[in-house]
């Protein structure tokens, strides 16, 4: 046998002592275990300051942002800036080790160049930390090109990209919030104006400015317009106006309370609690061609109708009970029936958009507070603990509830998330703020 | 051969000599009518004698006595052959006596031989069977102490087997008692780390397989069979490297049990805050 030969034996040998011994081995069988239970934790995570956003002012660093918005998602749990001592802008970078001793499961790096005075390029890399094949490390990479004006809005763009990747579910970082702000003036009048502003309460704009009372506004399911309630001409009338350009339509003006307008999901119809006829009672208006349709009768006060996801119930307010409770009428059958039952008073109610629980404001022996309640079960969680709650409006992806909170002479904007964990103020121009309505998707 | 027939010739020719005397006395004698006169002489009748009937008659008288002398020959011959043969017969027999008194004697030496070899056999059998005995005397002491020693071993194999069999009981029931306790504490440490999504159904399970490295340090975490559910597992991977290192037994025998670890996720509750 020549030298090759002996050689090839060889290989062969050990590669067949080798197998015999990874059989051996593969022979053993992995322990099993079953893990039923978890935490009910926010999810970890890192958000490194972005490469080059130390140049732009505070309130456009991206990474500042991002984790403002993570955090106050309830989610998540951002580590504090301090603890970040490493600040990799590139994937290569990284540094896996190192944000695994920080317990962070994911991470977001990125970066941001001027391309011209007015054009900047953003790129951002979420990573999960612990995942073990290497190439599937990167869940989102991605890169922009906006103008400066536009990066605020990217911030919460990019929040909503990573909150979907991260929880399955649609983000609300670039939805909008409606509100009423009332500003007493110097001489003692007052000025009501519809403010639009980013859904942490940043940039608000007016879209309305009256001396007369602007009440119930309401998001149309595509968001481009607001229907509310305007006591211009001294007494309540419904219109509509245009988000972008601030044309305004007149919807209904019938004698007596023209109030509460809620739109089909389907946007073309609002149903609006008039009481030209009677008592208030719930009407449905077509948007188009302004035909009415009577849904609730009776001489009880039936009032803030609100339409459930599939568009073929309303629940709306009514004290025909004896107290303010939430009730919900069949829009084919015209049936009514009582949903609450715990308390007596419950009021402002509306659908989340499973169609499965609703959101009210529910009296307790504490005050007025925000709850929800599950269709099915009937069970009833309160979910904020103060005195004088109003106006729940909920989230377009049902996990939050925006409300005005009184405390003593003035009102503030508040959110809690719809399990109860997360609580926080949203930030409005001074003055008296209430009734706030929280945009669709976009 | 004359000499044989000498004899029975001399005794023939004597026959034949006193035959022709007789003969011819007998027919002198024929001739003579009967010396019998006895009766009254009757008238006799006259008989014609034929000389043919004569001749025929002497002649059948002749061949009668011939007849006779043969037949006397024959009886002689015979006689003397059976007087030969009753000779030969005694010779014949003589001879055998001699011969059986020989071979009985023969016979009887053999046997007195025969005898004394038996009985000289027989001593050696005895002698041998004595022996024989001893020997199994021997065999059977020997055998004895072998099947005690056997029997003693026997019983130490016994008693070492169930000793072994206690071992490996006790053992056992470690390995058991190790296995529930680290795989609680495992569970344990991978379920405080483990975040649940938010929105996730109940019934869905991811599926991994960890390695470990002796000491319990996650060596790295597979996914062998998704939940369809991608953030699940996520949380669950990165539960088990927030864990590590897992806690595992020490002894080396006992972690070998632990270095691949097959976990199902399953959010069915969580730890009460």
């Amino acid at each position: 046998m020549n030298s090759t030969m002996h050689q090839w034996l060889m290989v062969v040998i050990i590669s067949l002592l080798l197998s015999l011994t990874g059989q051996a081995v593969a022979q053993t069988k992995p322990f099993e275990l079953v893990l039923t239970r978890g935490v009910d934790r926010a999810q970890p995570i890192a958000v490194v300051p972005f490469a080059g956003e130390d140049e732009l002012p505070e309130d456009q660093q991206l990474s500042k942002i991002i984790t403002h918005d993570l955090n106050r998602s309830g989610q998540f749990t951002s580590l504090p800036s301090q603890a970040i001592t490493q600040f990799p802008s590139q994937v290569d970078a990284v540094n896996y080790q190192y944000w695994r001793q920080h317990l962070v499961d994911n991470l977001i790096i990125g970066s941001i160049e001027q391309l011209s005075t007015e054009q900047y390029r953003v790129s951002f890399t979420l990573l999960n930390v612990f995942n073990p094949v290497a190439y599937q490390q990167i869940l989102l990479e991605k890169s922009f090109i906006v103008s400066k004006g536009e990066l605020r809005r990217l911030a919460h763009h990019i929040s909503d990209l990573v909150y979907q990747e991260l929880t399955g579910e649609r983000g609300i970082f670039t939805t909008r919030i409606a509100y009423i702000l009332v500003r007493e003036q110097a001489d003692g009048s007052r000025r009501y104006t519809l403010e639009v502003a980013d859904a942490d309460g940043y940039n608000p704009r007016s879209l309305l400015l009256s001396t007369q009372p602007i009440m119930s506004p309401a998001w149309s399911p595509d968001g481009k317009h607001i229907a509310y309630v305007s006591f211009e001409k001294r007494r309540a009338e419904i219109y509509t106006v245009h988000v972008a350009t601030g044309k305004r339509r007149l919807i209904s003006s019938q004698v007596g309370i023209n109030g509460a307008p809620a739109w089909s999901p389907d946007g073309k119809r609002l149903a609006v609690a008039l009481s030209y006829e009677n008592q208030p009672n719930i009407y449905l208006i077509d948007v188009h061609s302004g035909y009415i349709e009577q849904v609730t009768y009776g001489t009880a006060i039936d009032t803030e109708p609100a339409f459930s996801p599939d568009g073929q119930k309303i629940i709306f307010t009514s004290d025909r009970g004896g107290t303010p409770q939430i009730y919900q009428v069949d829009l084919t059958t015209k049936k009514v029936e009582r949903l609450t039952f715990t308390g007596k008073y419950n009021t402002t109610a509306q659908f989340t958009p499973d169609g499965q629980r609703i959101v009210m404001l529910h009296k307790t022996e504490l005050g007025f507070n925000i709850a929800e309640q599950s269709l099915h079960t009937g069970a009833l969680q309160v979910l904020t603990h103060t005195k004088a709650a109003e106006s729940p409006t909920l989230a377009p992806n049902g996990k939050w509830v925006l409300y005005a909170d009184r405390q003593g002479g003035r009102s503030e904007l508040k959110i809690v998330s719809i399990e109860g964990r997360v609580h926080e103020r949203i930030p409005t121009p001074a003055g008296y703020v209430q009734e706030p309505a929280w945009s669709p998707f976009f | 051969m004359l000499s044989e027939y000498k004899l029975s010739f001399l005794i023939s020719l004597v026959l034949h000599s006193a035959l022709i005397v007789l003969s011819a006395f007998s027919w002198q004698s024929v001739k003579a009518p009967s010396t019998e006169p006895a009766a009254p002489v009757e008238i006799i009748q006259a008989i014609t004698v034929d000389e043919v009937a004569i001749q025929t008659e002497m002649k059948r008288i002749q061949a009668e006595r011939q007849q006779q002398q043969a037949a006397e020959l024959a009886r002689q011959q015979e006689l003397e052959r059976k007087a030969a043969q009753a000779k030969k017969q005694r010779e014949a027999e003589a001879k055998r006596l001699a011969e059986l008194e020989a071979q009985t004697k023969k016979i009887k030496q053999q046997q007195e031989q025969e005898m004394k070899r038996l009985a000289n056999l027989k001593a050696q059998a005895k002698a041998a069977e004595q022996k024989r005995q001893e020997e199994e005397k021997r065999q059977a002491e020997l055998q004895q102490q072998l099947a005690q020693r056997q029997a003693a071993l026997q019983k130490k194999l016994e008693e070492e087997q169930r000793q072994q069999a206690q071992l490996a009981a006790e053992k056992e029931r470690q390995l058991q008692e190790i296995i529930q306790r680290y795989g609680a504490l495992i569970k344990q440490a991978i379920g405080q780390q483990w975040i649940i999504p938010d929105n996730v159904e109940r019934n869905l399970s991811s599926t991994l397989l960890i390695r470990l490295a002796p000491g319990g340090s996650v060596v790295d975490v597979q996914l062998i069979q998704s939940s369809g559910h991608p953030q699940l597992d996520r949380s669950a991977i990165a539960a088990v490297y927030k864990a590590s290192p897992l806690p595992v037994p020490r002894e080396e025998e006992w972690f070998e049990k632990f270095r691949e670890v097959k976990l199902t996720v399953r959010p069915e509750e969580v730890f009460a805050r």
